[in-house]
């Protein structure tokens, strides 16, 4: 028999039925008490929110959680696709997969717990953006990018694609950097995430010739990595203090 | 350079087309269903460049001022194959110039898309001192029925901006609540009061009451009730807050919906970023394409 003992909060994440490695993470990180939401659980009776407020109540695997059980969330679902939602008649799947995100941005939106990454309103997962749009955040903070170049039109001719001789990956984790990468491209990933105001961002450096420079990037964490995985689950448990410059 | 994009035969489009084509501004249309003959080419690093051509008339994308932008959803304007395929890649690559550009942009996609969650919205308008309806969204049926239990009267809508069409629960619909178990169903306590529509373009504001039987008055000729619009004015802190609301959301052009209640509260129901505004300047003359129009070039 024990005593009184704290509740230990749980980290939610949100993600594809599909996706193997977010649904294993239980297993994979059991010390941190890990629990996996999908498109399902929304189908299931449980959930209340009521925005504006911290009132809520979730359905993860099949389990009804408040908000005072909720340490954390991370997300690896970037939409709810409607191929997802077998439990709907099929005519009204989209409408629900449309429900359900809507529902997700603002539920997700409105935590006051540490969520990786909070949605923007057309993603799930942080900003969705397009190529152009990440070369031109990298260049605003003062990354070197290889220009993106995109034609449309009668002849259909698209520029060239150019051949690069290396690539590297920095996956960033609230102030820590993780990867092959040398220092200054890890303090260029640093930058970028600090400017796009994520918590963790994979961003991807090539090079064509003339040096290192920004290829993309994305928000969407990468778990396949047990370290970036660990490294990510405990800064939102426990966040890191933010570095210098 | 105005640019417009969209499908000729809308009406907001082809006022605010009109209004530039009689003042005689630089303006060029991209016809979403005409796209043969349209090539785009852009280049991205510190700056947007590129050219665009329509037909004849070209356009480097720097000379570029102001972009309207009434996109219709491609699958609904017909076409196959390959015209289908680069309609979308030429939709595609618009949406980027307007994220990109430093021209006035009506509006930018990415501020758009907050339309896409209604009860996200809420904390945006939160924000700017409108009062926001008590709200539910759940799947638990209980917790529904405990809702109206509380409220009385009692709407539901749409969470997303798909069916977007506002209902009043009524006693009937009380069988049903066993259904919000399988997708997060959104209630609404109903507020009384008097509809206002408020228009923001750039600093100016464009308001009118709106009286209908219907609880949706956008959808009254479906049930053929009536409606009736007439231009109004704002208080002073409801015009401040309705262009603060603008700011914040950054949609220099947007659609308020209002309801004043006997108390004079202001409740704001949602900011619509891409308003069908000829409706409501058919019923008041207010010239909202003028307005459009100004902003547009500068």
């Amino acid at each position: 028999m024990t005593g009184a003992t704290e509740t230990r909060k749980r980290t939610v994440v949100l993600a594809s039925a599909a996706d193997h490695v977010a649904v294993e993470l239980p297993e994979r990180l059991s010390r941190l008490d890990v629990v996996v939401v999908t498109p399902g659980d929304l189908s299931r009776p449980g959930w209340c929110y009521r925005p504006g407020t911290s009132d809520w109540a979730m359905v993860a695997d099949g389990e009804v959680l408040g908000a005072e059980e909720i340490g954390a969330v991370v997300t690896r679902l970037p939409w709810v696709s409607e191929f997802e939602l077998s439990q709907i008649v099929p005519g009204d799947r989209a409408y629900v997969a449309a429900e359900m995100r809507a529902f997700l941005v603002a539920w997700l939106s409105d935590l006051a717990c540490p969520v990786a990454n909070r949605p923007g309103p057309n993603c799930l997962c942080g900003p969705f953006w397009r190529h152009e749009r990440w070369v031109t955040e990298a260049a605003r903070a003062g990354l070197a990018v290889e220009p993106a170049r995109r034609s449309v039109g009668s002849d259909g001719t698209q520029p060239p694609p150019l051949s690069c001789r290396s690539r590297v990956m920095v996956t960033v984790v609230g102030e820590r950097c993780l990867g092959e990468a040398d220092e200054q491209l890890q303090d260029q990933a640093l930058c970028l995430a600090r400017a796009t105001g994520v918590e963790t961002l994979t961003v991807h450096f090539a090079d064509w010739g003339a040096g290192m420079r920004f290829l993309t990037a994305n928000p969407w964490p990468c778990l396949e990595d047990d370290a970036v995985a660990s490294a990510l689950l405990d800064h939102l448990v426990a966040p890191a203090p933010a570095r210098a410059g | 350079m105005v640019l417009l994009w969209g499908a000729p035969g809308d009406p907001p489009l082809d006022a605010v087309y009109r209004t530039l084509l009689r003042r005689g501004a630089r303006t060029l249309l991209v016809d979403q269903r005409r796209t043969e003959g349209t090539t785009l080419t852009t280049e991205v690093g510190e700056r947007l460049s590129g050219t665009l051509r329509v037909g004849d008339r070209s356009v480097e994308l720097p000379e570029i001022v102001g972009i309207y932008l009434r996109p219709q959803d491609r699958s609904a304007l017909g076409g196959a194959g390959d015209s289908h395929a680069a309609g979308a890649a030429l939709d595609d690559m618009l949406l980027a110039v307007a994220e990109l550009t430093p021209a006035v942009v009506l509006n930018r996609p990415d501020a758009m898309a907050a339309n896409n969650s209604k009860p996200y919205q809420y904390s945006q308008i939160r924000s700017v001192g409108f009062a926001v309806p008590d709200t539910l969204i759940t799947t638990l049926p209980d917790a529904a029925r405990e809702f109206v239990a509380q409220h009385g009267s009692v709407i539901y809508k749409s969470v997303s901006g798909t069916r977007s069409i506002v209902g009043e629960l009524r006693e009937a619909d009380h069988a049903r609540f066993d259904e919000v178990r399988w997708c997060p169903t959104q209630m609404q306590e109903r507020i009384a009061g008097v509809d206002v529509r408020v228009h923001v373009v750039g600093e100016e504001l464009f308001a009118c009451t709106v009286s209908s039987d219907a609880v949706d008055y956008r959808y009254a000729h479906l049930t053929g009730q009536r409606v009736d619009i007439s231009r109004c004015s704002l208080p002073d802190d409801c015009a401040e807050r309705c262009l603060a609301l603008s700011r914040a959301t950054h949609l220099p052009l947007a659609g308020i919906d209002l309801r004043r209640t006997e108390a004079s509260e202001w409740y704001c129901f949602e900011i619509n970023p891409s308003p069908g505004f000829t409706y409501y300047q058919q019923a008041t003359g207010a010239p909202i394409d003028v307005a459009i129009a100004n902003v547009l070039t500068g």
